[in-house]
């Protein structure tokens, strides 16, 4: 189609021109249109080439080498591969970040997915909660983060409202080994599910409405339509949801580095937060080069399961 | 032939737009930071450019801009370019090191130093070309300056010029302790033993058992200001800091524990920030500020006096907390002429502590100082200079704040996951020494 639409505005712009003629002209054309293009994208590829290609390769060819900032980078091969693996601080780490990705993904998800649902119904106030519950997306991590270390300090709102019910007089939100990870979960959970309830509900008016009358008219439940009408066409949604999600949970550091610091001794200390700590603090990027193309390759490896996974789904519908 | 010559505008842009780029790039690698190419109807000597960082605090920043001006009134061959970092000093100089676009001369704290050090990125002070015949004229000029200046110090030769020197004293609250029907000049806890007693009378729990208010409480914010505090009272004991399996350093991390735990009288959990709980009259007694916070507790309008930290009942040492420095520091990468003039730059600023002190409140320890009618009419401030005079800095190791944080670590393993302190004490000490073993064999 598209090459049919090129051969007409060919003919459009050489008329009754010769073949030779016709042929030079057309070659001539393509050319130049090839250089127009590239004329519009070059910003754009120089922009990729600079800030994203070139620091990613750089941070590859970083990853194999000791590099304290202050001394220019020494080649030592796989050795900050192999020596991660024994590094017991950052094995800890890719547990906190596992943990944190399942506890901020899988609720994400359903809640996000559950309120979509629930706003799509017309009901007294609708748009005014909608709204509401939309406000957390518009506030920085910064902010969120020092508003909810206040509310979890142990004389905080929080502890006020929840204590009463536990008969307990204080609760170290932030300073327990266990509470202060799913502290956490929940200020991100609470943070980033109105932004994908609003990707649901994008998604769900994009269902056409007869697929639901005629499953009505063939006697299927409100249940029976969700699970073989809406879900099946949410899928490209669902993929983006469940990719975009994923790849923010693995990256977590804004959270973990305002609020907790990684502590307390760790608990919260994910793989991001490590880079951080020992590129700028520890003064060892090499190896905070390789804990980050450790954590590029995870990502890379998640995300073609998940769409996978999605796809072939997708295929089995049709 | 007119769409070929646009196509060939066309290329030559987008060349021109690469190489533009490219060169932007490549550009301040060629340059050596200071070096300057001369200009056209330039005097025949040649002028020096020096870049100056600093981080960000307003008054001194005025006093800074002040006399700077006037060094290059007197030195017309010196130009300087002076940046204030507004947040994030640690990082971005850190950075610009690493990229080799860093200031010739910058103002930082010497948790860095030990690694500046280790790695050539530091010159040691010219005292020469300050004019001095040596450099012990220079370190004559200061208070103590075995203690005041120790935290530049390495095989015997000084690699900063302090611009500020901080350590920190206990600020109290004399209303919270009239409540308590104590006197704080009186009932102030002189060693650690009898801080806990005093604090437990100044500790208040409401109806619900809640903690409403503390006595006293240690500050844990970043794990370096932790070891401004850990590693001094280990030291009082005679123990050292980077030896954490010892009896003193357990010793140490029992009270810390025992405080948390046991005595309930506060605890990570608690801490808000340096400053904020002492301001609100929550805390009574707050032994993490140093003479910087005297202008933020006044306009709280906190009744305070001033009192010196405790220290252990049998304490080997009378140090207090750990002194800690802002200092002047010229990077190993400008050019040996300019390094000259950055030096005396960073004296000129450095030779003004009177005026520094009255407008700005920062501390820089010199006799003439101490002398003055100026710092004598200054309330507490020869405490924080008596301090300073029996204190010592902390380690000046490289990778100091990875050090620090495993003990951090070993603190929260303990006060809140309840391992064994020898346990605890053993798994940091494994990790220093790795770290320090991998600083030696480089």
């Amino acid at each position: 189609m598209a090459e049919k639409q090129l051969t007409a505005n060919t003919q459009a712009y050489t008329g009754s021109r010769p073949a030779s003629m016709h042929k030079t002209g057309m070659r001539s054309l393509f050319f130049r249109r090839n250089l127009y293009g590239l004329f519009f994208v070059t910003p754009a590829m120089l922009f990729f080439l600079i800030f994203n290609l070139y620091p990613m390769l750089n941070g590859l060819y970083l990853s194999f080498t000791e590099y304290t900032l202050l001394k220019p980078p020494v080649f030592i091969g796989i050795a900050n591969y192999t020596g991660l693996l024994d590094n017991k601080e950052f094995l800890n780490g890719l547990q906190v970040t596992a943990a944190f990705v399942l506890g901020t993904t899988i609720p994400k998800w359903l809640l996000s997915l559950a309120l979509a649902l629930l706003f799509l119904r017309p009901f007294w106030g609708r748009e005014t909660f909608k709204v509401l519950y939309f406000t957390p997306t518009l506030l920085s991590a910064v902010v969120i983060s020092m508003v909810w270390k206040l509310l979890l300090n142990p004389n905080g709102l929080v502890n006020a409202l929840v204590t009463p019910w536990v008969n307990r007089s204080e609760i170290f939100w932030l300073a327990h080994s266990k509470l202060t990870p799913m502290a956490l979960m929940v200020v991100d959970n609470w943070a980033g599910i109105s932004f994908f309830m609003v990707i649901w509900i994008a998604g769900l008016v994009g269902i056409p409405r007869e697929f639901y009358e005629a499953a009505l008219i063939d006697g299927a439940g409100r249940w029976q339509s969700f699970w073989h009408i809406t879900l099946p066409l949410l899928r490209p949604t669902t993929l983006f949801v469940v990719v975009v999600s994923t790849i923010g949970a693995l990256q977590a550091f804004s959270l973990q580095f305002i609020m907790t610091r990684g502590g307390p001794s760790n608990v919260t200390t994910t793989v991001a937060l490590m880079v951080y700590n020992y590129g700028f603090n520890y003064f060892r990027m090499g190896v905070a080069a390789t804990m980050s193309v450790y954590m590029f390759v995870v990502i890379i490896i998640i995300t073609i399961v998940q769409i996978r996974s999605v796809r072939s789904e997708e295929t089995s519908y049709t | 032939m007119y769409s070929l010559r646009r196509s060939r505008l066309a290329v030559l842009f987008a060349i021109i737009v690469v190489a533009a780029v490219l060169a932007a790039c490549v550009a301040p690698r060629l340059a050596p930071a200071g070096v300057r190419p001369p200009e056209a109807g330039a005097p025949a000597e040649k002028k020096v450019k020096v870049v100056y960082w600093a981080h960000n605090f307003e008054p001194r920043v005025t006093l800074d801009q002040k006399y700077i001006a006037e060094f290059m009134e007197q030195n017309p061959n010196i130009e300087v370019e002076y940046e204030v970092i507004p947040s994030d000093f640690d990082a971005k100089l850190r950075t610009a090191l690493a990229a080799g676009t860093g200031p010739d001369l910058f103002a930082q704290w010497n948790g860095d130093i030990g690694t500046f050090y280790a790695q050539d990125a530091i010159v040691p002070v010219n005292a020469e070309a300050l004019g001095f015949g040596s450099q012990k004229e220079l370190m004559d000029l200061y208070v103590s300056p075995d203690n005041t200046l120790q935290g530049a110090m390495f095989d015997g030769k000084l690699y900063g010029i302090p611009n500020e020197v901080s350590i920190y004293a206990c600020y109290v609250n004399k209303k919270l302790f009239e409540e308590a029907g104590l006197d704080a000049d009186a009932h102030f806890p002189e060693t650690w033993e009898e801080m806990v007693d005093v604090a437990t009378k100044l500790t208040k729990r409401d109806a619900d058992d809640k903690l409403v208010q503390q006595g006293f409480d240690f500050d844990y914010g970043a794990s370096v200001w932790m070891f401004l505090q850990w590693g001094a009272m280990v030291r009082q004991l005679g123990g050292s800091e980077l030896e954490v399996t010892t009896p003193e350093a357990e010793k140490v991390m029992q009270y810390w524990v025992d405080w948390s735990n046991t005595w309930k009288l506060g605890g990570p959990a608690y801490w808000t920030g340096q400053v904020d709980d002492f301001n609100a009259g929550r805390v009574a007694i707050k032994c993490a500020m140093g003479s910087w916070a005297k202008p933020l507790v006044e306009e709280a309008g906190i009744d305070y006096t001033l009192k010196k930290v405790p220290v252990w009942e049998n304490a080997v040492n009378k140090n207090h907390f750990d002194i800690y420095a802002y200092f002047h520091m010229v990077n190993s990468k400008s050019a040996p002429e300019v390094q000259v003039a950055a030096w005396k730059l960073a004296w000129y600023l450095d030779s003004h502590p009177i005026d520094y002190m009255v407008n700005t409140g920062l501390l820089q320890p010199q006799k003439v100082l101490a002398e003055s009618q100026e710092f004598k009419d200054i309330l507490y401030m020869d405490l924080f200079l008596d301090e300073m005079s029996v204190s010592m800095y902390s380690p000046r190791v490289e990778r100091f704040t990875e050090i620090a944080d495993v003990l951090a670590r070993a603190r929260d393993r303990s006060i809140v996951e309840g391992m064994a302190i020898p346990e605890s004490l053993a798994t940091a000490q494994e990790e220093i020494d790795a770290i320090l073993a991998e600083s030696e064999s480089k």
